[in-house]
Parts: structure tokens; C-alpha cells; sequence
């Protein structure tokens, strides 16, 4: 099977760490933490690093293997099993929660009459397509806007320097705050856990690690500027502001004549959403296929959408509720999928040299 | 069927073009422009009378007409809540009410005696209402206010935005849009301040109204309102719509005809002094003059152009001269130090001026080309009038508990510990703190 060459591998990690962190985010962190949701992010974004030098250890040490074969190696298939099967559900609420805050922010911004079911169908036809053309297709496809994505998404961060306030009051909370606030939206980062689950697909040498690494961090300065201007800029209020890459740049009172300014932002998260869907989605199937072997990804499409579509239309789960349960269950969840699952993987590597060579 | 099958599995994605051109073209098709189901409001106000709550929107028209002229319509709704009065006007009208092109906010003093936050919450939150609207309070109702602008907007080229544009930009140095009450409304001194124009009768210097006779009861200078609060003022339509009229040279004369006061008409004008409100706790704390936000934006290093103004001017070049200097940059070095516990705010103001205008003796209009010109004597006026206007209006502002310099702020951020304890040691909250500090203001001229 041909495999994503590393510099896809570095656009589709930068893709996934813009999930879930520049609409809602720094709302939520704010009400936690004050403005130093700043630190609470950079803490966290901090160990979407650590995440990463742990995969490419994992990648260095097992080059050809999958994640689901070095659990099942070193821990049993049934272990391999039941994590797998967390890791379905897991991928699951984070889908929803990326699908959810994504049309929140469409339909303030744009389709004020356009109803869930619409954008449901209009989401799911598209991901589905996307999984069905295959991972090197979507990442090739990633790569062709990538981009344009992160122009437009500098050219918001220009245009908030325009209504740059004043800097906001850092280190006005206690720890324990700090720590809650990080805990409460643990659920929202961890995307480096997808490139885990692909790392079968991925080719990766030293350069490609080197490559990965400078866009990671490209990608995290970008969403700390952007937490920066959006603290910066609304100060006292910021927990009022549900989308901060609209609200930064559509703020000023000055920019009111030029019309819907706010376009670029609106292009930037459509991008961003799809592609981030679609590539939890398309991981969400391989895992599937994994824990099913007998079964295609045709089956995980329909059983996600089956999944999907019953969520929505008996328990009528909403915006608020996805929100709320990320927020109370789900990061007990996350910490063990996300950080305590990678650590245990550190260990795997441990002894031994390179699997490839020692074949 | 096949070849059908076989294409669909290997552009999948044409299969999902077709799904969604399936879905949405056929809607797209019969669902009514956006115009004809939604009133694009661009002004709202908002009112307290006897029902509870009046909501009054100025509202664009997509009327087809040959002038190219926009056409705006004030409309209203009365209702115990301001949810209910938008459910109203949104019925009266047939339209959906859309707040997203809203570009002020009205609020009459009325309303302003009591905390307002909640009548904002609902606009902002639930409707939509941009939070870079600006907000402006007026002496009358917002509706008669909006009903002024109306009548202001056909007769002449100014217009309200860029009249609190102006406002905003070169009189108050700071943005008096939603957003900015609500960060004056929830930091810890609570107090923001509030763009205000008054609409007055009388000669007096101001934007004058010619025909105001459709406007309902503002001869008790809007004390009481109107007690009917349905959408009475449609009376102009007919009148605006263009494509009701004949055509070419007529109807602009007739428009003109139209424009002449009559006999019964009042002169009505909009003051914008550049006055404003100190809003505390989202209530009216006190009215600002020009003169104390003058003394405010001093210590505001956006602030520039600002004019100064010394009377009897005697020096080596000047005899008993008015002359009249224009700032033209403003730079500030800021200090916040406490001494022996107590705060003190040491400012080091450069103003860099030029001499605007010499009002004298013949004498004195000869050197009045000289812009450049500060003489000793000069330094010392100017040193001593800008000192009293800042401690005038600090003053001010400080028997109102209203910080509206963000000293409190300004503290907090340089010398974090030291604050906490001096309010601690004092018991004072942080409203209360401006009142406590030691102002040392040393002010240096330079000429451009």
C-alpha cells in the first residue's frame, strides 16, 4: 500500500490541531482561567508536542507496524480490542463536538435559517466521499489548501492587530483554576492521537520528523497569537465571544463599511472543518476495520452514520449538551486515550533496536 | 445501470454533488429573496414606558426606486418584555426582524435609570445584535430620536453612523460600541462611558430638522412619550416611494416642496457637543461635559488635535493676545508607584503644538504666522490649564466612584500585591480607589 509522504503527514497534523481550539475555545477558558486560558493552551499544545516526539519514537522503533498491531504485540488482542473500541467512541464525540461547534458558527455567521438536518446531510455526504476516496487522496487534497488556509488564517490575525485593545491581566487566577480549566477542555486537544492510528500509512524519515516538527509549531504559535489577540482584544469580555476568529476581525466598528469582512474566517473554518472530520472520520473507519476484521470501511461509514443520525434524531443531543458532556465526562475519557495510552506506548519502545532492522 | 454503479464507486463524490443539488436546488429555487422575508434593521431603540418595554427599529426598504436613494422606515412594538415587543414588530411588519446590519443602538435616559445590561442581553445573546454596534444615549425616546434621524437622513448627506463615528474617533478618543460598555459594565470599577446627543427645540447651534411635524409628541420634550407605540410614523411612506411619483424634474421639485417647513413646524436640532454619559453598574451615573472629557483624554495618548485656548497672553511678542494652539501629537510616560503606601500616578505629558490662530493687536496678528512660537510665559499657561482641566475632571469622576481612567487598572497591572493591599488596608472596592491617588502631572510644550 502506498503510504502519505511527510509532508501530508504535516499538513493533516496542523489541520487537526486547529480543531475544536478557534471558535468556542478560548471562550470556555476564559470563563475557567481568566486570559490565562493563553497559558492553559500553551501548556496543553506543549504536550501535543511531547505527543508527537512520542510517535516518532513509536514510528522509529515499529516503521511498518500499526498501532492496533503494537498494542495487540505487547498487551493481547483482547486489550487491544477493548482500547480500540474506546478509541472508536472516543473519535465518535469528537466528531460530533467539531460537527457541532462548526455548525454553531455557520449558522450564527451565515445560514441563520439553515436547520441541523441540513447541514447533517450536506457534512456527512461530503466526509463520506472523502473516506471513500482514501487517505491519499483527502491528505492530497489537504495539502492543495493548506495553503490557503493558513494565509487566510494570518491575514485574520493582521486585520485583529487593527483593534488591538490593550494587553490583558495575566496570572490573575489561582492554580487550581489553571488546572480545572485545563482538565474541563482536555477533550478538545490530543489530535496528535490520529496520527498514531496512522501511522501504518505514513512514510517518515529524519527530515520528515524535522518537517512534521517545524509545522507543529508554526501551527501552535499561530493559535497563540490568535489566543492573544482575542484576550487582548476583548478583555473583560471575552467569554461573551463564541467565535473568536470572526470576532477578532469583525469587532472594530471601523471595518463595518467593508462588508462581510468576516468571509475569510468563515472560508478558513469550512476548510478546516471538513478536513477535520473527514480525517477523524476516515480514522475512525480504519479503527473499525481493525476491531471488525472481516468488515470494510464501507461498514464503518454506515455505522457511523447510522450512529450519527440516531444521536441526533432520538436523544435530539444538541450544541449545549455535546458541549456540557465534553466538559464533565469526557476528559477522564481523553486523558487516558490521549496522554495515558501514548506514555504507556513510550515504554513499548524501550529495548531492542529498529523492528525493520532486526528482520 | 452498471456503468452507473461503476462510476458512482469511483467518483463517490459525484454521487454526493448530485445528493446535495437533489436536496437544495429545488428549495433554493422557490424560497423568497431574503429582503421579502427579513427587515434589515440598521438602527435600534430602545424605550421604557407604561407596557413595559418599546422597541423601535429603523428599518431598510428594498423598494425598487430611480433615485438610488435608500429608503428607511421607523417602526416600533410595545410589550412587557423586549422579546415580546421585537415578537410584535415582527408581526405588525410581516417580516423576520434581523439585527446582523444594526450599526446603532439607541437607549433613552429613561431607560438608563436602570441597569440596562439586561435589555441588552437579550439583543445580543438571542438576536443577534452585533456587538460592535454602537450605543448612544439621547435625551428624548430612542423612538422620536430615531424618527429625527429619519427626517435628518432625507433632508441632508449627514447621517447618524458617521456622526458617532466622529464622535467616537476624534472627541472621545475611545469606542463607545456595545462591546466597550460591557467591558467598562464587567471589570472591576464597573464604569464605562456612553456617546449622547440631545435633541432640543430652540435656536441653538445644532444640526437643524426642518419638517418634524410627523413626529409624535416631542412638544412635551418627550416626558411623556407616545402612549401609542404601534407603527404609526408609516405616514411617509407613499411619500418616499419613488416609483409612486411622476417622474424626472417633477418629483424632485415636489420633493423639495415637500422639504419646506411650514408655518406649524418646530426647529428642532440635534446637539453633539461631544457630551457623554458616565454609565456605572449600567445605570447613569453622571452627564460629562466637553470640557471634562477634555481633561480625561489628556492622559489618553490617543487624544490629538485637541485645541487650547489662553486668554490675555502678555509676553515679549504677544500684548493681551487670545491665541489658540492645536495639538498636534500627545506623548505620555505613565508612573504608578506607591509612597509610603499611598498610589501615586506621576505622568510625564509631552505636548508637541502649533500655534493655530492669534486673535489681538495689529502686533499680535504679525506674529500669529510664526506656528512655531512658546515663549516662556506660554509654557507656564498652558503647563497650568492643562493641570486644571485633568484635576477638574479627575475630580469629577472620583466623587462618582467612577473610574473612568482605568487608574485602578493601570495599578493592578504594574504593581499587583501593593494594590491588593492598600484596598485591603483601606476596605475600599476597586470603584473607589481612583479617589485615592496622588497625581503628579508634569507637562512639557514642544513646538511642531
Amino acid at each position: 500500500m502506498k503510504k502519505i509522504s511527510s509532508r501530508q503527514t504535516a499538513v493533516i497534523a496542523c489541520v487537526l490541531l486547529f480543531a475544536n481550539k478557534i471558535l468556542v475555545l478560548p471562550s470556555l477558558l476564559y470563563e475557567y482561567a481568566k486570559a490565562d486560558g493563553l497559558f492553559v493552551m500553551l501548556l496543553l499544545l506543549f504536550a501535543e508536542l511531547l505527543l508527537l516526539m512520542i510517535f516518532f519514537r513509536l514510528k522509529h522503533k515499529f516503521p511498518d507496524s500499526s498501532f492496533y498491531e503494537i498494542i495487540k504485540k505487547n498487551t493481547g488482542a483482547f486489550l487491544a480490542k477493548l482500547i480500540f473500541f474506546l478509541i472508536i467512541l472516543y473519535l465518535f464525540y469528537k466528531i460530533l463536538l467539531v460537527y457541532n461547534v462548526s455548525y454553531m458558527y455557520f449558522r450564527a455567521q451565515v445560514y441563520l435559517d439553515a436547520g441541523f438536518y441540513t447541514f447533517v446531510l450536506v457534512f456527512l455526504l461530503v466526509c463520506n466521499s472523502c473516506v471513500m476516496r482514501g487517505l491519499r487522496s483527502l491528505s492530497r487534497c489537504m495539502e492543495f489548501f493548506f495553503t490557503f488556509i493558513i494565509v487566510c488564517f494570518i491575514f485574520c490575525l493582521l486585520l485583529s492587530i487593527a483593534n488591538f485593545n490593550k494587553f490583558p491581566i495575566f496570572f490573575d487566577t489561582n492554580i487550581l483554576k489553571f488546572m480545572e480549566s485545563g482538565f474541563r477542555h482536555i477533550f478538545c486537544f490530543g489530535d496528535i492521537l490520529l496520527l498514531f492510528l496512522l501511522m501504518d500509512k505514513i512514510e517518515l524519515d529524519k527530515k520528515g520528523e524535522k518537517q512534521i516538527t517545524v509545522y507543529v509549531l508554526t501551527t501552535i504559535l499561530l493559535i497563540l497569537i490568535l489566543y492573544l489577540m482575542f484576550y487582548s482584544i476583548f478583555n473583560y469580555t471575552s467569554f461573551v465571544h463564541k467565535n473568536a476568529i470572526s470576532d477578532i476581525i469583525t469587532f472594530s466598528y471601523r471595518f463595518t463599511d467593508l462588508g462581510r469582512l468576516d468571509m475569510v474566517a468563515i472560508i478558513t473554518v469550512m476548510f478546516l472543518s471538513l478536513f477535520q472530520i473527514s480525517i477523524a472520520l476516515y480514522v475512525f473507519c480504519d479503527c473499525f476495520v481493525k476491531l471488525f476484521p472481516p468488515l470494510n470501511k464501507v461498514y464503518g461509514l454506515v455505522a457511523f452514520d447510522s450512529m450519527f443520525l440516531l444521536l441526533i434524531f432520538i436523544s435530539s443531543i444538541d450544541y449545549i449538551r455535546i458541549t456540557y458532556f465534553g466538559t464533565l465526562v469526557m476528559p477522564y475519557f481523553a486523558l487516558i486515550l490521549q496522554y495515558v495510552l501514548p506514555v504507556i506506548c513510550l515504554f513499548f519502545t524501550i529495548g531492542g533496536g529498529n523492528e525493520k532492522n532486526k528482520r | 445501470m452498471k456503468k452507473i454503479k461503476d462510476s458512482i464507486k469511483r467518483t463517490p463524490m459525484l454521487l454526493a454533488l448530485v445528493l446535495i443539488l437533489f436536496c437544495f436546488f429545488p428549495s433554493a429555487i422557490i424560497t423568497p429573496s431574503e429582503s421579502s422575508v427579513n427587515a434589515i434593521v440598521t438602527a435600534v431603540g430602545l424605550d421604557k414606558n407604561d407596557q413595559g418595554y418599546e422597541v423601535t427599529l429603523m428599518t431598510f426598504l428594498s423598494h425598487p426606486n430611480q433615485s438610488y436613494s435608500e429608503q428607511y422606515e421607523v417602526f416600533s412594538s410595545s410589550a412587557p418584555s423586549i422579546s415580546e415587543a421585537f415578537e410584535n414588530a415582527s408581526l405588525q411588519i410581516g417580516k423576520n426582524i434581523s439585527l446582523f446590519h444594526a450599526h446603532t443602538a439607541i437607549v433613552s435616559e429613561k431607560l438608563l435609570e436602570d441597569d440596562i445590561v439586561s435589555s441588552l442581553d437579550y439583543l445580543g445573546r438571542i438576536a443577534s445584535l452585533p456587538q460592535s454596534c454602537v450605543l448612544v444615549s439621547t435625551n428624548v425616546t430612542s423612538k422620536q430620536f430615531l424618527e429625527f434621524i429619519q427626517e435628518l437622513d432625507k433632508e441632508s448627506d449627514i447621517n447618524l453612523e458617521d456622526l458617532l463615528f466622529y464622535t467616537s474617533n476624534y472627541v472621545l478618543w475611545k469606542y463607545t460600541t456595545i462591546n466597550s460598555f460591557y467591558e467598562g459594565y464587567y471589570s472591576p470599577v464597573k464604569t464605562s462611558i456612553l456617546g449622547h446627543l440631545t435633541i432640543t427645540e430652540g435656536d441653538i447651534n445644532g444640526i437643524p430638522i426642518k419638517n418634524v411635524e410627523n413626529v409624535v409628541g416631542f412638544g412635551e420634550q418627550g416626558k411623556s412619550g407616545d402612549k401609542n407605540s404601534t407603527n404609526e410614523n408609516s405616514s411617509d411612506k407613499a411619500s418616499n416611494n419613488d416609483t409612486d411619483k411622476p417622474q424626472g424634474s417633477t418629483s424632485q421639485a415636489s420633493k423639495e416642496t415637500e422639504q419646506q417647513p411650514t408655518e406649524n413646524s418646530k426647529q428642532i436640532q440635534i446637539i453633539n457637543d461631544g457630551s457623554s454619559l458616565l454609565i456605572k453598574n449600567g445605570k447613569t451615573q453622571a452627564h460629562l461635559s466637553k470640557d471634562i472629557l477634555s481633561g480625561i483624554n489628556w492622559l489618553n495618548s490617543a487624544t490629538t488635535g485637541e485645541l487650547i485656548t489662553l486668554e490675555d497672553v502678555i509676553d515679549e511678542k504677544f500684548e493681551n493676545a487670545k491665541l489658540i494652539y492645536k495639538v498636534e501629537n500627545q506623548q505620555i510616560l505613565e508612573r504608578f508607584e506607591f509612597e509610603n503606601g499611598i498610589p501615586v500616578y506621576t505622568a510625564n505629558l509631552k505636548l508637541f503644538v502649533s500655534l493655530l490662530e492669534a486673535n489681538g493687536s495689529k502686533k499680535d496678528m504679525l506674529q500669529s504666522k510664526k506656528t512655531a512660537y512658546i515663549s516662556e510665559k506660554i509654557r507656564k499657561l498652558v503647563e497650568q490649564k492643562v493641570k486644571n482641566e485633568i484635576s477638574t475632571s479627575i475630580d469629577f469622576i472620583a466623587t462618582q466612584n467612577c473610574d473612568a481612567v482605568d487608574m485602578y487598572e493601570k495599578f493592578y497591572t504594574s504593581n499587583r500585591e501593593q494594590t491588593k493591599k492598600f484596598l485591603q488596608t483601606q476596605d475600599i472596592q476597586p470603584d473607589e480607589f481612583l479617589k485615592n491617588v496622588v497625581f503628579k502631572v508634569i507637562v512639557s510644550l514642544f513646538p511642531v
